[in-house]
């Protein structure tokens, strides 16, 4: 265990949560040490000024040391007891701060001056100490404490104002945390096995319900007339998104953000935020949800909910159910080679399926990484460029026959 | 009032003086390690003088010497504090009178003040005053809790709202 993941350890204990959790604890804690820090000071002072033969010259130094001595060592406990706590609730940034240092190498001299004081000067407190000034060590030893006392109040305070400043420049740059990601540039193109089929992984189960609609849709197709469900040019939205696409995706990672940018304007981008947010409570359904990520490693796991309830859990472009609401998919991107990614999906539609539905998606990233996505849109096809009555450049709408297929345009 | 004392911290925000406290920020730090430095010899002179008279220490001294050689550290300490306080004060005026916890803080250590001064004066004038020892007892003790009511209220100005 290194020291940082020591310190990551008081800072998760139950102590560290508490005082960062409860309002009250850190200020109140804060107040008892600054008060035993005060009382183990001003009562640690007589001594060292007797010492340094600068006042209670009158008095033995011995009959100084049970006067104070008793008051300096029962706060100094409530200091230190007081103080780890403090140092609980956020362990990593005070060990690394400065003055926290400072103070911590000030207590130890402390200690060090105290045992070579007794080691040496103090064997022979009786033979000095009803003189109103003291052998020249015993003041060197008083003077020496009365600095580092000082030092020690001055690096405390000091690192309530250093402590925020640390914290921010301990933090990981946002910039920074992005040369640690893992590299997903270029273009990624589904398999297209994959996406014919049920990619291999059954199909889902059913609601007995579902299971009755599902199995009219499969007759549908095999007896050749399939009902196509993608074909109003309204996005396809998640889960069709990533596992029915035939469109090529690229990441962009910024701080905070992971947007993925699809090819077809229907799959146009997902923002999975990675900032640490959760979700909304009363999120407006969309086609693409509302997104949560973080990293686990090279691997981007992301939550969405907030999903329209018309989007498919589709098994092929004639092949799927709308979710019906209350929709909530997990996805794990996993790199699985140095240009294949998996998308591992865990689709829960109460609506619809019985039990989650597993299902992947692997792309591959396109060789030539200088590829850029194609402009695609829809319902452009529906048009034809033409000229207006001014001769300006119009889209013309294309004419289409009674079962919905485009006349020829005559050009 | 409040308004009143609002407008005077506006005022005194913008003074030069003000202003040059509050844009080196080593100010506010050393000057509040000095008014701790001097919290702890008040605290320590109050606390050697009151734990005689309540009879934990020093035992075998007579109570004026103890007072003499303790009391005149109070009264050194407390116009370091009164000092830096007020420049603190001066660099960040709402922070502190606008602080309810800061007006109780400033009562109480009026009530200390006025405690403390009381049987030195008392004494100053008849000697035999050190001889009430019931209300020596009272006087020390309430005293010393007061004491620790001005640093608790004291450290709590950071934490509370002002108004």
């Amino acid at each position: 265990m290194t020291i940082d993941e020591a310190l990551q350890a008081l800072y998760d204990s139950a102590i560290g949560a508490a005082m960062r959790e409860n309002e009250l604890w850190f200020p109140l804690i804060e107040t008892v040490h600054v008060l035993a820090l005060t009382v183990v000071v001003g009562s640690i002072a007589v001594l060292d000024l007797r010492l340094l033969g600068l006042a209670s010259r009158g008095r033995p130094v011995s009959k100084i040391v049970s006067d104070v001595l008793p008051v300096t060592w029962s706060s100094f406990a409530l200091a230190v007891v007081s103080g780890v706590f403090l140092f609980a609730s956020n362990a990593v940034a005070y060990a690394h701060n400065a003055a926290m240092q400072g103070k911590l190498i000030a207590l130890a001299l402390l200690g060090l001056n105290a045992a070579v004081f007794h080691r040496f000067v103090g064997r022979r407190l009786s033979e000095w100490e009803g003189e109103s000034k003291p052998p020249r060590p015993a003041r060197v030893a008083g003077a020496t404490s009365i600095g580092l006392w000082l030092a020690v109040i001055v690096f405390g305070r000091w690192i309530g104002f250093t402590i925020n400043d640390v914290a921010a420049e301990d933090a990981v740059d946002p910039i920074a945390a992005l040369q640690a990601l893992p590299d997903w540039s270029g273009l990624w193109t589904p398999l297209r096995e994959e996406g014919k089929s049920a990619f291999g992984q059954g199909e889902p189960t059913w609601t007995p319900q579902a299971q009755v609609q599902f199995d009219a849709l499969k007759a549908a197709e095999k007896s050749g007339v399939p009902r196509n469900i993608y074909i109003d040019c309204l996005p396809e939205g998640m889960p069709s998104y990533v596992i029915m696409t035939l469109n090529a995706q690229e990441f962009l990672f910024t701080p905070g953000r992971v947007t993925i940018l699809g090819e077809f304007d229907g799959n146009r981008l997902r923002r999975i935020y990675t900032d640490g947010r959760g979700h909304p409570t009363d999120p407006d359904p969309t086609f693409n949800g509302h997104s949560i990520g973080h990293w686990e490693g090279d691997v981007l796991v992301v939550d969405t909910i907030g999903l329209l309830p018309q989007n498919f859990l589709p098994l092929g472009q004639a092949l799927g159910l709308p979710n019906n609401g209350d929709m909530h998919i997990v996805e794990h991107i996993r790199p699985i080679g140095p240009d294949q990614l998996r998308f591992e999906l865990e689709i829960t539609a109460p609506k619809m399926l019985a039990k989650p539905w597993l299902v992947t998606r692997t792309f591959t990233r396109l060789p030539d990484r200088g590829a850029e996505i194609v402009e695609a849109s829809c319902r452009q096809g529906d048009f034809i460029p033409g000229k207006d009555a001014s001769g300006n450049d119009v889209w013309l709408p294309i004419a289409h026959d009674q079962g919905g297929a485009p006349l020829p345009t005559g050009s | 009032m409040l308004p009143a004392i609002q407008r005077f911290c506006d005022w005194l925000q913008g003074t030069c003086f003000s202003v040059g406290l509050q844009t080196r920020t080593w100010v506010v730090p050393a000057l509040q390690s000095v008014h701790i430095v001097a919290i702890a010899a008040l605290i320590g002179a109050s606390l050697a003088y009151s734990l005689h008279v309540l009879g934990f220490s020093a035992r075998d001294q007579p109570t004026p010497s103890v007072a003499a050689r303790h009391l005149p550290i109070v009264w050194g300490a407390l116009p370091v504090l009164l000092v830096s306080g007020a420049l603190l004060v001066a660099a960040e005026p709402a922070r502190s009178l606008l602080n309810p916890v800061f007006a109780i803080k400033m009562g109480l250590l009026l009530i200390a003040s006025a405690l403390t001064l009381y049987p030195q004066l008392s004494a100053r004038r008849s000697p035999a005053f050190w001889e009430r020892k019931p209300l020596l007892k009272g006087l020390a003790g309430s005293t010393l809790a007061l004491w620790v009511g001005v640093i608790v209220a004291g450290r709590l100005i950071a934490y509370v709202e002002a108004l």
